[in-house]
């Protein structure tokens, strides 16, 4: 053989070898570059955020490139949906926490364990926020954004109404909301709703201890004494105690921006534009979601997971290293405080930049606080969940008209909800 | 310009004045509030009164540093014009030969055409978007022009227009050896102003508009239009309200030129001694 | 037919007959639209309608399971079905008067005014103009009970301010309200259109003839007018589902109640919130079925009265 032959030769064996897994390569040296698809909905500081992070795993990992495509928070599963019929490339994707079941049945997903280092990488995520996703003892998806509920407080208010510390439990939220409004007519509280108010159900019934759908998500389980006595809290902050406007989610905001209502139960990933907009009109402050009496904190998480859907090949092992990459503490905490999602890692405090950041950042403690209390948000079944949310939200309509109790309208609308499922998810 | 064709009696046109200026007053006062917030600083958007104390440009800086306005801008004005240029001609075409002849099949054709007109495009996004897929035509213009060039509406409008059109004329033309595109050109088109002008503006903002489809589409900013860059821009800042009026506003402003260059061709009138051409 | 002849009586007015064209003509002025036609929009619906009978993710290497017509049974038994239904049926009904029959007397009415009903044109067609997005948006801050405008004038005056989105009637209230200021300029507009094709020479016509405007309104405008509302009242009623979807969708999401939700925005929810395809697919192509037969029917009963010639 010629020189030249043998050297052809190698240059086309090293790539396949090294693709074969027979030779150890810390980052991968292929011909041509390897394109990573992910999509996403990150825009404006987030999405920078975002890019900067991909731009340093790309500098760790020569010979991968990641294209990342930005796609509407609320068209982005019909999108990947679409990308996958139309045989188009796609590597990763922001997965909203509601759709994830959904994705699973449905989308060519790939366990994550496909990388035998997943376990350790997974671990580096706090505990309580992993578990959404797995399937059959495997990890389909990996913490990515979330935000969970806290307490906005209008603190000038507040003070108009003669409180000066910030309310812990429900009880005392109320007296301040009824205060607020005696004192200064004003409304007192409102409470996020989300998912046609599906969301906050699942919030004040969780807080209370109890459960709101069972793990296939086939069954509602706020048939119980905790699920009517949440319900009957919200349905009587606006019918008996008159402290909660009726008005969508973006009303609601709109009116603590504008400084008339005083405590605004919302996400914390809203946290840079209440600050935006409270500046120069009141002053802020947050408070941990408030507590049921003396039961523990218990708040659950909302937003999104990374999946994975390469096809078997450099692709999937380009892609793994990334989903490694975003686990490493200190990434996650860059992550975090640029863009306002709370930080994942357990112990993110034990990285001084993030401790100092936080030390500087007084409005972000209240999150972090509450990390500890915070679990995984509760998924609907694939079929049916708009039917079932629409009883869920009509439920909710007829509290706040004041048209029953709590303890008469749920169980109907339980029984409903449980029947809608049962018949679109045949088992 | 030639006198009002008809007039009112005293009781009848004050009535008309007091309602259409009630009309427009409920037109005036949202977009009031729409231009003013696009002016106010952040911690003003909230007041009240629709109009900044301090008024400021920073929403328009923050829109065209923070996205590609520019470009966005060119992708949108470039598309539009082609798509609704070709939009025109089609349903011109189309809707002569429903007009002017009878021909076997004619009924059938129209029906499906009205039929269209009946399906809910973002219903039946998935098989479209599969077939652009095959076609590669992603984050290019094709994908944003040619799926939707055939417009029912347009050609049901035409269509109205040009049965109204007095037959004998064509037919004159046609004896005197022009053919049927010559006739369409130099004799029908003429006096269909006012209808192609309202079409032009219609079709100008439907393209314009669009958001659902050209989302679909484009995976890249090169290839963005303006309402996906302003949608995009706001998925992050959706409660603010002053970046998105000002978004609002200048996604406005070309739509609004050519509505103004066209508004004054649909209330042209056929001159009394004859028809044009 | 005499062009130009002064009438007094009504002008007799019929369809015109033509004479029936052999020859591949017509198909060569047609062909541009019928291409796209087939490609972009019956493919697509043949598509679904095909998708409709199965059960299947759309997802290459997973075989489909024919369910029959299990899919249209979801959409018709399914709970949101019969409230979607009947305010479907409201707001097509409510469509008429408001953006098919008010706009017609406007347009006249502008069209008397000569160059000086320029204002009253452009002002009332802006709101054509401006995304519906961002129309929904505003009106919800305006309609705030808390921080909003209306709110704040009735509080000024000594009223309270309910939000009239948070009660089923009035909701669905508020979004035909919304929808038909959305569209009431261009409406007018194609009114306008209408009224410009007239031929003025027929009105002096008639007015040497000594009618009265009443008259002239009345046996020659009305008639030629109606190819035009023929078509609003077409247009209107198709789209009538659609028209109200970016309203329903941002400040309702088709509540409080299901008291405003429309067929159209209940099988949207079904193929893009739970990504239902075999029942989203049923419900498009029920969709389509309905607005074709209420089309037909309109037609069969309105185009004899359309007067085409003048």
């Amino acid at each position: 053989m010629t020189r030249v032959t043998r050297a052809a030769l190698l240059r086309r064996a090293l790539p396949a070898a090294i693709g074969a897994g027979l030779l150890p390569a810390p980052a991968v040296r292929a011909q041509a570059p390897i394109e990573i698809t992910y999509y996403h909905w990150q825009t404006g500081v987030a999405g920078r955020s975002l890019r900067g992070l991909l731009d340093a795993f790309q500098a760790e990992n020569p010979g991968v490139v990641v294209r990342d495509i930005f796609k509407q928070s609320d068209q982005i599963t019909a999108e990947i949906q679409s990308v996958v019929a139309a045989r188009r490339p796609l590597d990763v994707a922001q997965v909203l926490g509601r759709n994830v079941l959904f994705i699973q049945a449905n989308l060519p997903v790939v366990p994550l364990d496909e990388d035998r280092a997943a376990g350790e990488w997974l671990g580096r995520f706090a505990p309580n926020f992993l578990g959404l996703g797995d399937r059959g003892g495997r990890p389909y998806a990996m913490p990515h954004s979330f935000g969970t509920p806290v307490a906005y407080l209008n603190l000038d208010l507040l003070a108009q109404a003669g409180i000066t510390t910030p309310p812990a439990t429900w009880a005392d939220t109320i007296a301040a909301a009824l205060a607020v409004r005696e004192r200064t007519g004003r409304a007192g509280i409102a409470h996020i709703q989300t998912g046609n108010r599906d969301y906050g159900v699942m919030t004040l019934v969780l807080a209370n201890g109890g459960r709101y759908l069972s793990p296939d998500g086939r069954r509602a389980l706020f048939n119980s004494p905790e699920g009517i006595e949440a319900l009957q809290l919200w349905g009587d902050l606006v019918a008996r105690h008159r402290v909660h406007p009726v008005a969508n989610d973006q009303q609601l905001t709109a009116a603590f921006r504008a400084g008339q209502l005083a405590i605004h139960v919302n996400t914390s990933a809203g946290l840079q534009p209440a600050i935006a907009g409270a500046e120069g009109r009141f002053r802020l402050g947050i408070a941990q979601y408030p507590t049921f009496g003396a039961k523990p904190r218990r708040v659950p998480s909302s937003g999104a997971v990374m999946m994975l859907f390469s096809p078997e090949g450099p692709r999937r092992a380009a892609t793994l290293r990334l989903f490694e990459f975003l686990s490493r503490r200190d990434i996650a905490n860059r992550w975090s405080r640029e863009t306002g999602y709370i930080p994942l890692s357990a112990e993110p405090l034990a990285d001084p930049a993030m401790a100092r950041y936080v030390e500087e950042t007084p409005l972000v403690r209240p999150t972090i606080a509450q990390m500890p209390d915070t679990v995984s948000t509760d998924v609907w079944a694939p079929n049916g969940a708009v039917e079932a949310q629409t009883e869920v939200s009509n439920l909710v309509s007829a509290l706040w008209a004041g048209r029953g109790t709590a303890a008469d309208l749920v169980p109907a609308t339980v029984a409903r909800i449980d029947a809608i499922l049962s018949r679109l998810n045949p088992a | 310009m030639a006198p009002a064709p008809i007039a009112f009696g005293r009781p009848w046109r004050v009535t008309g004045h007091i309602l259409c200026l009630a009309l427009c007053l409920s037109v005036v006062a949202p977009l009031v509030l729409v231009l003013g917030t696009a002016f106010k600083p952040a911690n003003e958007i909230y007041d009240l009164t629709p109009w900044p104390q301090r008024p400021t440009l920073a929403n328009f800086a923050r829109l065209l540093n923070e996205t590609d306005f520019v470009l966005y801008l060119w992708n949108s004005l470039a598309t539009t014009f082609l798509r609704v240029a070709g939009q025109l001609a089609i349903a011109v075409l189309a809707a002569y030969a429903f007009a002017r002849w009878r021909f076997t099949g004619s009924t059938f054709v129209f029906a499906l055409t009205l039929g269209a007109m009946m399906i809910p495009h973002q219903l039946v996004m998935i098989p479209i978007y599969i077939m652009i897929a095959e076609l590669e035509w992603f984050d290019t213009w094709a994908a944003l022009i040619i799926p939707n060039l055939a417009m029912p509406f347009a050609v049901f409008l035409l269509r109205q227009h040009m049965m109204s059109f007095p037959k004998e004329l064509l037919d004159a033309a046609e004896m005197d050896g022009a053919g049927p595109l010559t006739a369409l050109w130099r004799v029908m088109l003429p006096n269909l102003g006012p209808a192609v002008a309202a079409l032009t503006i219609v079709l100008s903002i439907d393209c314009w508009n669009e958001y659902f489809w050209p989302l679909l589409v484009t995976d890249t900013p090169g290839a963005r239009t303006v309402q996906i860059g302003i949608r995009q821009f706001l998925e992050e800042n959706f409660e603010d309200f002053g970046a998105l009026m000002a978004g609002v506003t200048v996604a406005s402003v070309p739509v609004l030129a050519v509505f103004f260059v066209l508004q004054r061709r649909i209330m042209e009138t056929f001159v009394a001694s004859g028809l044009k051409g | 037919m005499d062009v130009g002849q002064p009438s007094a009586t009504p002008l007799a007015v019929v369809a015109p007959r033509r004479a029936r064209f052999r020859g591949l003509l017509p198909w060569l002025f047609l062909a541009p639209l019928l291409v796209p036609l087939a490609l972009f929009v019956y493919w697509p619906l043949l598509h679904t309608f095909f998708l409709s009978f199965v059960r299947w993710n759309l997802q290459p290497g997973v075989p489909m399971e024919f369910v029959g017509l299990a899919n249209y049974d979801g959409v018709l038994a399914s709970t949101l079905f019969a409230d979607a239904a009947w305010n479907s049926l409201i707001y097509v009904l409510a469509a008429i008067p408001l953006k098919v029959l008010l706009p017609l007397p406007v347009a006249v009415f502008i069209w008397s005014l000569g160059t000086a009903g320029g204002w009253y044109r452009t002002v009332l067609f802006l709101p054509t103009l401006i995304s519906f997005v961002i129309v929904a948006v505003v009106v919800g801050w305006m309609l705030n009970p808390i921080a909003g405008h209306v709110a704040a004038l009735l509080a000024n005056v000594g009223g309270g301010f309910g939000n009239p989105l948070a009660s089923p009637d009035g909701a669905i209230v508020t979004i035909i309200l919304l929808s038909g200021w959305k569209v009431f300029g261009f409406n007018v507009l194609l009114y306008l259109a209408g009224l410009a094709s007239i031929r003025r020479d027929l009105i002096e016509a008639m007015r040497l003839d000594g009618a009265s405007d009443w008259t002239i309104l009345r046996r020659l405008i009305w008639p030629l007018l109606t190819p035009t509302t023929f078509f609003v009242l077409i247009a209107t009623v198709i789209f009538s589902l659609q028209q109200v979807f970016t309203p329903i969708d941002i400040l309702t999401e088709g509540g409080p109640e299901n008291g405003t939700t429309n067929f159209f925005y209940m099988v949207y929810q079904l193929a893009f919130r739970t990504f239902d395809i075999g029942r989203g697919a049923a419900g498009t192509v029920l969709l389509f079925g309905l607005l074709l037969v209420i089309t037909l029917i309109k037609l069969r009963a309105l185009d004899k009265r359309v007067h085409y010639q003048q």
